[in-house]
């Protein structure tokens, strides 16, 4: 069995667990910050020394839990590719108005037995941290989002794998004439994951 | 070495485009002091959101930390107010200094913003709003990856200077005429540029060197005010401070209800 | 001139005279020790005194002389105040006067400049009221005009009310003709309504009926159901000890079948024994030879290595010899290759003189080529940086794209959860969708019936449409009555289980079955009865008494009867005592039995 990871050494199956809590609570402070649900839907938890605000909505809380149960697996298997939040506005058009784009790069040569990397936890809890605040500084320059929006999440994985059940191939639901911005990155030593974002480029003001 | 003797100058260029009238110059002027205040956590909530909250007495711990807290609040305002006069009389505010830190000669981190003057007007020169330059304004300094690597100092003032004609007619910023930018203290420049189009073509062409050119070539920038002075007189310049500091306050005067809390006073 | 001596003398005494003038009061003392002095008392009440000497050569000369100097003296005095007093007077007078007239001048000054200032406000006054009366004029010119507008107004106004009134009274007429018709169709609706309540109803009490016999049908059904029950019990009891008795039986057998086992494994010990002893046997045998072995392998290790190193030698030996073979035949062949090169050599030397000679034309075309291959170095240069440029364009493209959101199918695919909120958004949308477009069809077949109704009242028309309404309610009340008739079957299945096990247990442990044929009857029967038909009838009256009824049996116990009910008056000391009567009866019949 692999030995598990301590505050200062990281195993695959700690990375991927670490990897698929940040999409959680980064994914999580998306829908806050949009507004893609309403502020009463959530409640603020404490997590990597900063106050952030988590869903309520039980249907969510269960979807959540199925789609990062699976993620953390898929992360272990290596063969995440992109993990993308697709925000549409929730009329008969579904026209996709932003994209937050989290491409993972994973090291191929770590396997479940191998001897764990250095890296201290507090460094990735600082990565994971400037990405959070950065994505809640965001609401600075995005357009706002004016009509109510539902969202979806995308994961991009190797074609090999045998898709389970419950889970479908999907369009990527690219936006048309869009801006993108890039934003920062953080990495376990094992996974790397880069943040950015892209919109619909409105023609206001 | 490693706190505050870096001589190193960081600077960030903010590209906007056509031509930028002084109150946007001024609304990114107050955008920036939010911003630092927030991102260098001399507050613990974004300005407008800290302000909302305590207009409505939400979330908000009373005692001395809402005193200073409403005194900031105030500093703040009577800053915005009188900037907007200072930008709508005077016209040559070309730069602008934010220092972090116990006084003006040893500051923490120091912000220059200098306003390059607008590309020469052309008849469809565009006029952004202060809307869209605002959100330019904050994709840029969103994503300037050194001034976020950079720690951000402990509690501490906001001091505030603009450098303008000795002439300039303010009653509330205060001159100070031996006052030099520090040398200490980490130095990040805000150079906001605004491209033109190209289809404008430039009238003057200032290489000609005359004083006839450069006096056309002034002319037409500072819309307002004409000079009637040939050359730029540079001992006319000087910097003129803000009398009120901003002082910074701490995280514990908000009070987030934890989950299950309904009220906290 | 006043003269002392002609005053009124007010008092005369001792060594004191006193006079008066009518003003002034003189005293004229005489001291003891011949000194003299007046007194003399002022207008101002301020009293002086005057001392003189004088020689007393006799009394009344001395008082004569005395008198007439005093007179003098006071005389003059006298006149001296008086020219005084008068001076005094006259200045007095004079400063009155001046004052007098300073003070009236400056009234004068003062009552002057009031004038003058009452004089100003006056004026003033007068301009301001000129002022206000101007204004007061305006205004009132103003109202005048404002209040012809307003009668023009309130005219205006007062038309449109009368024009909307009737208006209004044309509506209203409208609306009641509207009101009437709706009635009308209202009470037709109605009285078709009841008609459909009162069928509705008949039909749920011909359901009641026969859920009744049905209930009916259901007790009798469990009567046979508890009998088989009973026996089924008893069975199972017989089952029961079957099952026991098997069970030993086959302890039984699993035990034999062990030793057995057991027995089979201690012969085959035994065999192994004998093997092992055999074994023994045989070692013995070995160790005796063991040392000799020992010096037998000695002397063949010996042997080994001696063998192996010879062995070696032989290698090494055929390695050189073979390694000496093969320069020799390298050396033979050198000896021919060397044949070969010189002839080669000689044919190269020609070729060589040939091709100086193409050389020497080439290098002349060569300088031409030369200057090809620059300029050809440089576009490669020029392409070359070009190549970088695209590759920079290119992997720029390739970063937006991957920043949209781009990939490649042969490499990547995207999985996404079918529960995800966007599409469950999606099917609630087509669900209220579905739901809408339903009612609509609804509401557009109500119009269509309603709009036919409109035209021609036609009750069959009505009661399609009610029925097609009523259908629903009708299917709606159908499940509700399955549903609760399933309700009420769970219950009595419920509560005649908990009847039944109340009953067994009431039989087990009075010894009595009691049945209720019907109302207030009951009927019991012992377990220790003679024959089925020994039961005694109780009837329950309304007042909540227990009555014996007559019978067979119960007049064969009149002993009873008499002794708890008619005495004791305690129903359950009687039917104990039957009890243990019939008990005893029957354990002596068995005993009886048993002996016999």
């Amino acid at each position: 069995m692999a030995a598990t990871s301590s505050a200062n050494t990281i195993t695959l199956k700690g990375s991927a667990e670490i990897v698929a809590e940040f999409f959680y609570y980064g994914i999580n402070s998306i829908l806050y910050q949009r507004g893609i649900y309403p502020p009463e839907h959530f409640t603020m938890t404490k997590k990597y020394g900063l106050s952030i605000l988590v869903t309520t909505d039980e249907s969510l809380k269960s979807y959540f839990g199925s789609v990062v149960k699976q993620l953390e697996e898929w992360l272990t298997q290596k063969i995440v590719q992109k993990v993308v939040v697709v925000v549409s506005s929730a009329d008969n058009k579904e026209e996709v108005l932003e994209r937050w784009q989290f491409d993972v790069e994973t090291d191929q040569n770590v396997t479940v037995d191998s001897k764990p990397k250095e890296k201290s936890k507090s460094d990735i809890h600082k990565g994971i941290v400037s990405v959070i605040k950065q994505i809640t500084a965001t609401v600075t320059f995005l357009p706002l989002l004016e009509v109510p929006c539902t969202f979806n999440l995308l994961i991009y994985t190797d074609k090999d794998l045998e898709t389970p059940s419950s889970w479908e191939e999907s369009k990527p639901f690219l936006i048309g004439n869009s801006e993108e911005v890039k934003l920062r990155s953080f990495s376990t030593s094992i996974h790397k994951v880069e943040a950015m974002v892209s919109y619909k480029v409105q023609d206001d003001d | 070495m490693a706190t505050g003797g870096c001589k190193e100058i960081h600077v960030r260029n903010i590209e906007l485009t056509g031509r930028i009238t002084s109150d946007v110059r001024c609304s990114l002027v107050k955008d920036i002091v939010k911003f630092i205040l927030y991102h260098r956590e001399q507050i613990p909530l974004p300005y407008e959101q800290l302000k909302y909250y305590f207009e409505r007495q939400e979330n908000i711990k009373k005692g001395s930390e809402a005193r200073k807290l409403s005194q900031l609040l105030d500093s703040v305002q009577e800053l915005c107010s009188n900037l907007d006069l200072l930008f709508q009389t005077t016209s040559d505010v070309g730069q602008i200094l934010i220092l972090l830190g116990p006084t003006i000669a040893t500051p923490k981190e120091i912000f220059e913003i200098k306003f390059t003057p607008n590309p020469l007007v052309g008849p469809l020169m565009e006029v952004p709003s202060c809307k869209m330059c605002s959100r330019l304004l904050h994709k840029s300094l969103v994503t300037y990856n050194t001034l976020i690597d950079i720690n951000p100092p402990s509690l501490t003032s906001m001091h505030i200077l603009f450098h303008g004609q000795r002439s300039a007619d303010t009653k509330w910023f205060k001159p100070k005429h031996n006052f030099k930018i520090p040398k200490r203290g980490q130095h990040f420049t805000f150079q906001i540029f605004s491209k033109q189009s190209k289809s404008v073509k430039d009238p003057c062409q200032p290489i000609r060197g005359d004083v006839e050119g450069s006096e056309c070539h002034r002319k037409e920038q500072n819309g307002i005010n004409i000079r009637e002075g040939t050359v730029a007189d540079k001992e006319d310049f000087l910097w003129f401070m803000a009398p009120t500091i901003i002082k910074g306050i701490k995280d514990s005067v908000l009070c987030i209800p934890q989950q299950g809390e309904l009220w906290v006073q | 001139m006043v003269r002392w001596h002609n005053l009124p003398i007010i008092s005369w005494e001792k060594n004191c005279a006193c006079r008066t003038n009518g003003v002034y009061e003189y005293s004229l003392y005489h001291a003891p020790n011949g000194t003299f002095f007046t007194e003399e008392i002022l207008e101002n009440s301020s009293v002086s005194y005057e001392y003189f000497k004088m020689d007393i050569p006799e009394e009344n000369t001395v008082v004569l002389n005395m008198m007439g100097e005093f007179n003098n003296f006071l005389l003059n005095k006298f006149e001296k105040s008086k020219q005084e007093q008068s001076e005094r007077m006259q200045l007095g007078e004079r400063l009155s006067d001046k004052s007098r007239i300073a003070r009236l001048e400056s009234e004068l000054e003062g009552l002057k400049r009031s004038s003058k200032r009452a004089r100003v406000e006056t004026e003033k006054e007068q301009s301001k009221e000129s002022e206000e009366k101007k204004q007061l004029e305006k205004q009132v010119e103003d109202l005048r005009s404002k209040i012809a507008l307003l009668v023009k107004r309130d005219e205006k106004i007062s038309e449109e009310l009368s024009l909307a009134k009737s208006s209004k009274d044309t509506l209203r007429k409208q609306y009641d003709d509207q009101i009437r018709d709706l009635k009308d169709k209202k009470l037709k609706v109605e009285t078709a309504l009841q008609d459909l309540q009162l069928s509705t109803r008949s039909h749920i009490s011909k359901l009641k009926n026969e859920i009744s016999r049905k209930d009916s049908e259901q007790s009798m059904l469990k009567t046979t159901l508890e009998q088989t029950k009973t026996q089924l019990h008893q069975q199972m009891r017989k089952a029961v000890e079957a099952g026991a008795n098997r069970r030993t039986l086959e302890e039984y057998k699993a035990e034999l079948y062990q030793i057995k086992q057991t027995n089979k494994e201690l012969l085959l010990q035994i065999e192994e024994n004998k093997d092992a002893v055999s074994l023994a046997k045989a070692v013995g045998n070995d160790v005796t030879r063991l040392p000799q072995l020992e010096e037998e392998n000695k002397r063949l290790t010996k042997e080994n290595e001696y063998l192996r190193a010879t062995n070696e030698n032989n290698y090494l030996l055929k390695e050189k010899v073979v390694g000496l073979e093969a320069k020799l035949s390298r050396t033979e062949n050198r000896l021919t290759e060397m044949a070969r090169l010189q002839v080669l050599n000689e044919e190269l030397e020609e070729k060589n003189a040939r091709s100086e000679a193409m050389i020497s034309k080439l290098t002349k075309d060569g300088s031409n080529h030369d200057s090809n291959l620059d300029e050809l170095k440089k576009k490669i240069k020029d392409l070359e940086e070009k190549n970088q440029e695209q590759n920079e364009i290119i992997q720029m493209y390739k970063d937006q794209k991957n920043m949209k959101g781009d990939f490649d199918p042969t490499k990547t695919k995207v999985l996404s959860f079918a529960f995800n909120p966007a599409a469950e958004l999606k099917k609630k949308k087509e669900e209220e969708e579905r739901k809408l477009q339903e009612e609509v069809e609804m509401l557009r077949e109500r119009v269509r019936i309603l709009e036919e109704m409109g035209n021609d009242a036609n009750t069959q028309e009505i009661k399609v449409q009610l029925e097609r309404r009523n259908s629903k309610e009708v299917d709606d009340l159908k499940k509700e009555l399955q549903a609760s008739e399933l309700r009420t079957q769970r219950l009595k299945e419920v509560f005649k289980r908990k009847i039944h096990d109340l009953r067994e247990a009431c039989y087990r442990l009075t010894g009595y079955l009691i049945n209720n044929p019907s109302d207030n009857q009951y009927n019991l029967i012992s377990m220790y009865a003679e024959q089925q038909s020994d039961m005694l009838l109780f009837r329950s009256t309304p007042e909540g008494e227990m009555q014996l009824l007559e019978n067979d049996f119960s007049s064969s116990l009149p002993d009873f009867i008499e002794a708890y009910l008619k005495q004791q008056d305690s129903i359950p000391a009687f039917l104990s005592s039957i009890t243990l009567d019939l008990f005893s009866k029957q354990t002596t019949m068995i005993m009886g039995e048993s002996q016999m």
